[in-house]
This record gives C-alpha cells, sequence and structure tokens, in this order.
C-alpha cells in the first residue's frame, strides 16, 4: 500500500472515530448553544475508564458502554454548576475538567497505561472476517454512522425538540413548560457521553490511554463541527449531524497535509487553534460563504443562497458562544 | 368564584446605582389586588415603566413577588416556577422572535407548544396527525402558513411569527392568556390584523385574557374591562357601562390628573 493510500486511511479512521466527540461538541456547541469545555477531561475519562476495566479483565464493549456513562456523569456535573449553583457556562466546564484530571489519574493509577495484548473491540470483532486493513475503518464506520442514526432521530423527538428550543429561545421553551435547567443538565451529559465513548475507541485502536490525550479536544471537535458547517450546510438536523462527522474526517486530513508540509506534530494545536479563530473571527458569519466563494465551489447560485442561508444563524451563536453566562 | 385572585402584591428590582436617589431600589409593581372572571378579557394601559410588564411576569412565574398571593382556580401559585403553572398559562411577547424558535420548523414550533405542560418524551415529536391539526389551526390565520410546515421560522416575516406566537400561546387553550403589547413591534397594518385574530382567538375559545397594549383605542374597543397602572399601581379599573360611555380622551384626561397630582404632591413634600 503506497504511503498516501495509508495516510488516506488513517485520516480516515481518526476522523470517523473521532467524529463520535465532534457530535457530541455539537450538541453543546451548536444545539444547546453551550460551550462546554468538560470535554477536555470526558474524552480522557472515557479512556482511563475503558483501559482500566479491560486490563483488569473485562468486556471491551461492556468497558466502553460504561466509560459512556462515565461521560454523562461528567456532563451532568457541569450541567449542575452552571443551573443550580449559577455558575457561568464556561467556568463551569473548566472546573469539571479540572477535577477529571485528578480523577482520570485516579482511576488510571499511573499517567498512562498501555493495551497491548489486551482484548479490545478491535480485537474482538477478528472473527467477522473483514480483512485487516479496513477492520477499524469498517468497525468506527458503522459505530458513527449508528450514533448519526440515533442522534438524528432523538433530536425529532417531543424531548430532542426542547432540547433543541432550548438551545435557540430559552424563554419560549420555559413559557410551554419545559424546565430547562434539566434540558441543559441531560443535553451536557449525553454530549459527554458521546465524547466519553470516543475517548474509549481512541484508547482501544491506539494502543494506550495517556492523561493527556484530552488537551485541545474541545477545539478540535469546534473545528470539526466548522469544517462539517461548510463541507455540509446545515439545512436540517441530519444534515448537521452528519456535517460534524464529515468535518472531523476533513480535519484530520487537514492535520494529515499539515504534518506531511513539514509542521511537527506539537504545532497541531497551534494550527487547530488558529482555524477556529478565522472561523470564528469572519464578521458576521463563519467561514462557509467566503470558503465557498474563494474557491469557487458550487455555482454561483449556490454560493449566494449560502450567504442568505448561514449568514445570520451561525454567525449570530458564534458570537453568543464566546460570551460567559 | 375568581379564576385568578391576586392579592396585595410587591415587587421591587435592586440595582446597583440609580439617579433617584432611592439606593438603587425600584418599585416595579405596589400593592396591586386584582380578580379575574372566567372569560374576562382585560386590556391594561400605562406609560412605559408603569409595571405592566412586570405584573404579567409574576402572573406568570418568571419572577417571584416580593410579597402577595396568586391564586389560579383557587389554587395559589405565588412560588410554583414558570415552567410548572406554564400548563395552565399561554403568553406572547412583544418581540416576535422571543414567542417562537427561528432555527426550527413552523411544524416543530406548532408541535413544541401542543405539548404545552406535559412531559417531553421519547416519542416522535411531528406526528401525521399533528401536522393535519396544524393545517387546520393555521388556516385561521389565513397567512398561508398552511403549505410551509416545514419552513424554518427565521425566514417569516414579524407579523407571521408573530400570528404563530399567537397561535401556540392559545392553542391548548390556556386558563389565562398574557399577551405584553404583542401587537407594538408591528405595522399599523399587521398590528391590525394581528388584533382581530387575537380577538377571534379568545372569543372562540371563551379564554380568560390579559393584554396590555399602548394603543387606547383598543383598550377601549378590545375586551370588557379597562385597567390603568401608574408606577406600579392600579389606578383605574373600569368594564360595564362606565367603559361603554369612555372616550379615549376621558383616558387621556384621567391620566394627566393622575400625574398631576403626583406632581402637586411632590411640590407639597419639596415645600
Ligand atoms: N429585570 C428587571 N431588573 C431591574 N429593573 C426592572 C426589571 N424589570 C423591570 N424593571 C423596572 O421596573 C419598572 C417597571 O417595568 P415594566 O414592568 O417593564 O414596565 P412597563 O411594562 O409598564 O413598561 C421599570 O422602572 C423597570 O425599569
Ligand atoms: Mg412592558
Amino acid at each position: 500500500m503506497s504511503p498516501t493510500v495509508g495516510m488516506l486511511r488513517a485520516a480516515l479512521e481518526q476522523g470517523l472515530v473521532y467524529g463520535i466527540l465532534a457530535i457530541g461538541v455539537y450538541l453543546t456547541f451548536r444545539v444547546l448553544d453551550f460551550p462546554d469545555l468538560t470535554v477536555d477531561g470526558s474524552f480522557p475519562l472515557g479512556g482511563a475508564v475503558a483501559a482500566t476495566l479491560i486490563v483488569a479483565g473485562w468486556n471491551p464493549f461492556l468497558a466502553t458502554a460504561l466509560a459512556a456513562v462515565f461521560g454523562y456523569v461528567a456532563g451532568i456535573t457541569t450541567g449542575v454548576l452552571n443551573t443550580k449553583l449559577r455558575i457561568s457556562g464556561l467556568l463551569s466546564g473548566i472546573l469539571t475538567m479540572t477535577a477529571l484530571y485528578s480523577i482520570n489519574l485516579r482511576i488510571m493509577g499511573r499517567s498512562n497505561v498501555p493495551l497491548l495484548r489486551q482484548d479490545t473491540v478491535l480485537t474482538l470483532i477478528e472473527g467477522l472476517g473483514i480483512p485487516e486493513p479496513v477492520r477499524a475503518l469498517v468497525l468506527f464506520f458503522v459505530v458513527v454512522a449508528v450514533f448519526v442514526l440515533v442522534v438524528s432521530a432523538f433530536l425529532h423527538t417531543e424531548f430532542g425538540l426542547a432540547l433543541r428550543a432550548t438551545g435557540d429561545n430559552e424563554r419560549m421553551i420555559r413559557s410551554l413548560g419545559v424546565d430547562t435547567d434539566t434540558m441543559k443538565i441531560v443535553g451536557l451529559g449525553i454530549s459527554n457521553a458521546l465524547v466519553a465513548f470516543s475517548g474509549a475507541l481512541v484508547a482501544q485502536f491506539q494502543g494506550f490511554t495517556d492523561v493527556g490525550m484530552g488537551i485541545g479536544m474541545v477545539v478540535a471537535g469546534l473545528a470539526s463541527v466548522i469544517i462539517g458547517e461548510v463541507v455540509v450546510p446545515p439545512r436540517t438536523v441530519v444534515r448537521a449531524v452528519t456535517g460534524a462527522v464529515a468535518g472531523s474526517v476533513v480535519y484530520r486530513l487537514v492535520i494529515a497535509f499539515a504534518l506531511r508540509a513539514g509542521f511537527a506534530p506539537t504545532d497541531l494545536k497551534l494550527v487547530t487553534a488558529a482555524m477556529v479563530v478565522i472561523a470564528l473571527a469572519a464578521p458576521g458569519t463563519t467561514f462557509a460563504p467566503l470558503v465557498k466563494r474563494y474557491l469557487g465551489l458550487g455555482s454561483g447560485r449556490a454560493a449566494i443562497a449560502g450567504v442568505a442561508g448561514s449568514g445570520e444563524e451561525p454567525g449570530k451563536r458564534a458570537g453568543a458562544n464566546q460570551e460567559a453566562r | 368564584m375568581y379564576m385568578l385572585r391576586i392579592q396585595g402584591l410587591n415587587k421591587s428590582f435592586y440595582t446597583g446605582s440609580s439617579g433617584d436617589g432611592m439606593n438603587g431600589e425600584k418599585v416595579a409593581v405596589r400593592g396591586v389586588n386584582l380578580s379575574l372572571r372566567e372569560g374576562d378579557f382585560v386590556t391594561v394601559i400605562g406609560s412605559n415603566g408603569a409595571g405592566k410588564s412586570t405584573l404579567l411576569n409574576i402572573i406568570a412565574g418568571v419572577y417571584y413577588p416580593d410579597s402577595g398571593t396568586i391564586y389560579l382556580d383557587g389554587k395559589d401559585i405565588t412560588r410554583l416556577p414558570e415552567y410548572r403553572r406554564a400548563g395552565s398559562i399561554g403568553r406572547v411577547f412583544q418581540n416576535p422572535g422571543h414567542g417562537t424558535a427561528g432555527s426550527m420548523t413552523i411544524e416543530e414550533n406548532l408541535a413544541m407548544a401542543l405539548r404545552r405542560g406535559k412531559p417531553r418524551r421519547l416519542a416522535r415529536g411531528v406526528t401525521e396527525s399533528d401536522r393535519k391539526l396544524f393545517r387546520d389551526y393555521l388556516c385561521l390565520l389565513d397567512l398561508g402558513l398552511e403549505k410551509r410546515l416545514t419552513d424554518p421560522v427565521r425566514l417569516l416575516s414579524g407579523g407571521q411569527r408573530q400570528a404563530l406566537a399567537l397561535l401556540m400561546a392559545a392553542m391548548t387553550r390556556p386558563r389565562l392568556l398574557l399577551l405584553d403589547e404583542h401587537t407594538a413591534s408591528l405595522d399599523p397594518k399587521t398590528a391590525e390584523h394581528i388584533l382581530n385574530l387575537t380577538c377571534k382567538i379568545v372569543a372562540q375559545n371563551r379564554l380568560t385574557a390579559i393584554m396590555v397594549t399602548h394603543n387606547l383605542m383598543h383598550a377601549l374597543n378590545v375586551g370588557s374591562r379597562t385597567l390603568m397602572m401608574h408606577e406600579g399601581e392600579i389606578i383605574l379599573d373600569v368594564s360595564g357601562s362606565e367603559r361603554a360611555g369612555m372616550t379615549v380622551e376621558d383616558l387621556l384626561d384621567k391620566f394627566a390628573k393622575v400625574r398631576g397630582e403626583r406632581l402637586v404632591e411632590d411640590r407639597l413634600l419639596l415645600a
């Protein structure tokens, strides 16, 4: 296999497995309009829980599911800090994330847990007859597809509508009898459950978990969501959720190309942060319309429709995201 | 038996500092007593800052009063959280954007309103039978919205959005409908249309309603009773034949008189 194909495959694998995290970030930043920084702690939490349980001899599937449950608890912690103790959303996330650093070390017992020669979800599916080179790819694709379908369906349930309205117009949905505190708490819980699930899979995929592997995950997730809005304009919920995953794949490709172009791996967080800054700084807009115009993607008509369609909403939200609440 | 009974309601806001030398305390509602019978349609007027919105917000549970009691259907709801009394109280706000979720579709907005006050389940949010119902309701608005069920609400005009908000507030026939200057941000023609819709919906569903308006003619022509608020107090409460004989000029006179008296009092105090 040529190095380029290998590079593309690796980017695709990572894009899909981190795509689950991107769906989680989409739920908080876009659906709930809540800038949740818990992610940097709940991602390694997922890895820590799964790795520790697997080393202790648990079934990897069960360990991965439990990692998600722990992520859920981390998310509702941030939600309770914000809604019940009236701590700003940003600070609530930072507090949980900071506490999780100690908790993750407690769970792991040290800063790095290797999973070499352990059964993982990847070794357990060996018997299914999927050829080795694409085994992880197929598994991640199936898992992420299920999450896209389930999350999209969820956002169209009565509960899902109330959740979306909480991010869109809190006053209105409260006047319709919805306890918006509960919506935020549950929404944050689900988001961080997805993030921890992603962390658990990543740990098994890379063969170890590290207490520092969450650094910059919020920003990476946000970059994926924003890129996703360019690649798949989010006219419907299904498109938006799919876009988060597509954005994650494109983001990993960009990172792969940045590495090839000579960036050191340690520079990548700077590259990612710069991407997000550019996206948010574009006045009154995400860079969807800009990118379209300059790259000449789609017809002129579509480009204009893109400006009209996404000009108001994401820009307004990008601004709102930066506010502490 | 009154459906809504408000006794001795007081509410002040405390701001960091204020120019009026009152240690940043601002009395918004002062000693308000008010009782409504089932089917009453009350209009409320008063200058800016008179406390009209605060009164409606306290009834809806957005704020709790400093003192006083609110009974709805004989039940003390004074300290009930807003979301727990929302099942019986529909609201329309001044800003059309406040009553609807712009990023969601017309049918999604209506579906959320259809479950007013009920638990939100993991069942499909908009069903086929809901859609049929929504089309029928939207036809009543006469704005062509029944053909646009899956359009995001942010694409609608202010008037269309306010009509939708009105429908959402009234469709489950809440015990009480609170309208806070809900035509004030619309152009005169649209405002007239929304007001007509309001009267139609209130009459057809025999709703009990409180409507704040800055339009004195609407205040007298619409509904069955008119209140005037000034500096947190209800200073005029007319209905029946007394109201029927009133003109806009009479209201303006009353208003000027109250203000004048206050001025005289102030001068006496200062002297
Ligand atoms: N949330 C609030 N915080 C501080 N002051 C408020 C608040 N809401 C209302 N007020 C003050 O209370 C008074 C009454 O306001 P409001 O009820 O909005 O009057 P109206 O609706 O009649 O114009 C005003 O002086 C206003 O500044
Ligand atoms: Mg007002």
